[in-house]
């Protein structure tokens, strides 16, 4: 009995050590082979539009005495990696205002630099601190960025990646994997924006569509990898 | 009746003790079995959001052993580092504490007593005590971010050799004569008189050290600098924030080592009556 344990121990024991040495010795062609590869595009002059339309149910206020509606949106959207923390992305919300409708904003916003225009709301929101996972770091030129779809346990490495810089200087980058998937380095940059509105509408209504507009004006030599 | 009755309530006790000790491997293992977002979402403990602890994974996924084993080489690379630690620490100390011990229990020498003495002082020190001193030396001996850094000092400690001397002890004197009569040299008593009725103790010293020293902490931090060179007891810790779910499964991975090794010495073990 007692040999016999051992013997079954030494075996898995054995099979355990050969089964880790060779996952280890070809871990690296495991790797590679498991990777799709990546195709990247480049070249485009402009800038990086994301269009969130969300809705949200308002809620009837006071505002120094006036009726008003107040409502609180938030913009989770990864948008964008390799934008360094504290870059400013310009967001603009519109308030569908019906006739005779006027909107503004109160003073308190949290968003600096807001601005009311005739559609709403525009102003910058700095993007809030970013934390690359899985020990990622910023790419260096040269590295391709591999990023699983969910945007879980993304990552990059291995350099397949060229980018063009134009002169002009605008390159962003859309990585597509051969499997006709998007591949993006993991990087949730979300766009909190806090600010309560207050519109003197038809104090009927219960909701209003809202359209957030994110977009990021691509700078020299910048590169901006976004979701397919 | 009565008697029965208050071994049930024994069993039941230790049964449920014995769950106790054993929970967080189920939860380890369980864990390793669920998919990414399925602990992420376990772990997430946000405002309205509360931490979802559960046995039973939701959906079932080999997922974290996938990433351990095919996508993430650095996780295999610090398991090598572990055993590249431990092996020649444990193969080391053993050899060490058998001829050490030998010569404390069976061979006379001026001075043997105050010798073991001195070594029982070093095993009364705790861990810490030492450490400065040993980095300080192995500094000088240039030995600082190699993995000799962590063998050395590891390799030779006083509790071994006072472990298998009390085994020792117990090898009748009068087996060692009649084989000295017989013309056996000392090596051989040592190894055919002696060490045959020490097995046990050997065994359980053997497993100690290697589970000491697979689950080395404090020195690799102090000694080694280069992250490449860390076992994985150590990354384990580092990657535990970004990589949940994979270390489960490297855990897991982590455990078998020390499990094959106590399962060989099972036997042997249970009978040194530690």
């Amino acid at each position: 009995m007692k040999d016999t344990i051992k013997s079954i121990v030494i075996k898995v024991a054995i099979a355990f050590i050969v089964i880790v040495a060779l996952l280890t010795y070809f871990s690296g062609t495991i790797d590679n082979y498991l990777l799709p590869h990546v195709t990247v595009t480049t070249g485009s002059e402009g800038t990086l539009k994301y269009d969130l339309h969300t809705s949200s149910t308002l809620e009837k206020t006071e505002s120094d005495g006036k009726p008003a509606l107040s409502f609180r949106f938030q913009c989770d959207k990864t948008m964008a990696i390799f934008l360094q923390t504290g870059t400013t992305v310009n967001v603009k919300v519109s308030v569908k205002a019906g006739e005779n409708e006027y909107a503004y904003c109160d003073g308190s916003s949290s968003i600096s630099g807001i601005r009311e225009t005739e559609e709403g709301f525009e102003c910058t929101a700095v993007l809030e601190e970013t934390e690359l996972q899985n020990g990622i770091s910023e790419p260096a030129a040269g590295d391709a960025v591999i990023i699983d779809n969910e945007f879980e346990s993304a990552r990059y490495k291995h350099v397949v990646m060229k980018s063009a810089i134009q002169n002009n200087s605008y390159v962003y980058l859309v990585a597509k994997g051969d499997d006709g998937k998007h591949y993006i380095s993991k990087a949730d940059v979300t766009i909190i924006a806090e600010s309560d509105f207050y519109a003197a509408v038809d104090m009927s209504a219960e909701s209003l569509p809202i359209v957030l507009t994110c977009s990021k004006e691509i700078g020299e030599g910048q590169r901006v990898i976004v979701d397919g | 009746m009565k008697k029965r009755v208050i071994i049930s309530i024994k069993y039941v006790v230790l049964a449920l003790i014995a769950l106790l000790f054993l929970l967080p491997i189920v939860y380890m293992l369980a864990n390793s079995l669920m998919p990414s977002d399925e602990i992420t979402k376990a772990y997430t403990n946000s405002p309205g959001h509360y931490a979802d602890f559960h046995l039973i994974p939701d959906n079932f996924s080999l997922e974290q052993y996938y990433q351990a084993f095919l996508r993430r080489p650095e996780f295999l690379n610090l398991f090598w580092n572990s055993v590249i630690i431990t092996v020649p620490i444990v193969i080391i100390q053993t050899l060490v504490s058998i001829f050490a011990a030998f010569a404390f229990t069976k061979l006379k020498f001026p001075f043997r007593d105050a010798l073991f003495f001195i070594f029982i002082i070093l095993l009364i020190m705790p861990s810490w005590v030492t450490m400065v001193p040993n980095y300080m030396m192995i500094q000088r001996l240039g030995l600082l971010d190699t993995i000799w850094a962590l063998i050395l000092p590891s390799a030779f400690t006083a509790f071994g050799v006072c472990l298998l001397r009390q085994y020792m002890r117990y090898v009748p004197d009068e087996t060692i004569e009649a084989a000295r009569i017989d013309g056996a040299s000392t090596l051989k008593i040592l190894f055919r008189i002696v060490l045959p009725q020490v097995k046990g103790g050997i065994a359980a010293l053997m497993i100690l050290t290697f589970i000491d020293n697979w689950n080395m902490v404090e020195q690799v931090v102090i000694y080694i600098s280069d992250k490449d060179k860390y076992p994985l007891s150590v990354a384990l810790s580092n990657y535990a924030a970004t990589d949940t779910g994979v270390i489960f499964a490297c855990g897991v991975i982590f455990m078998i080592p020390p499990l094959l090794l106590y399962l060989y010495h099972s036997k042997e073990f249970k009978n040194s009556k530690l």
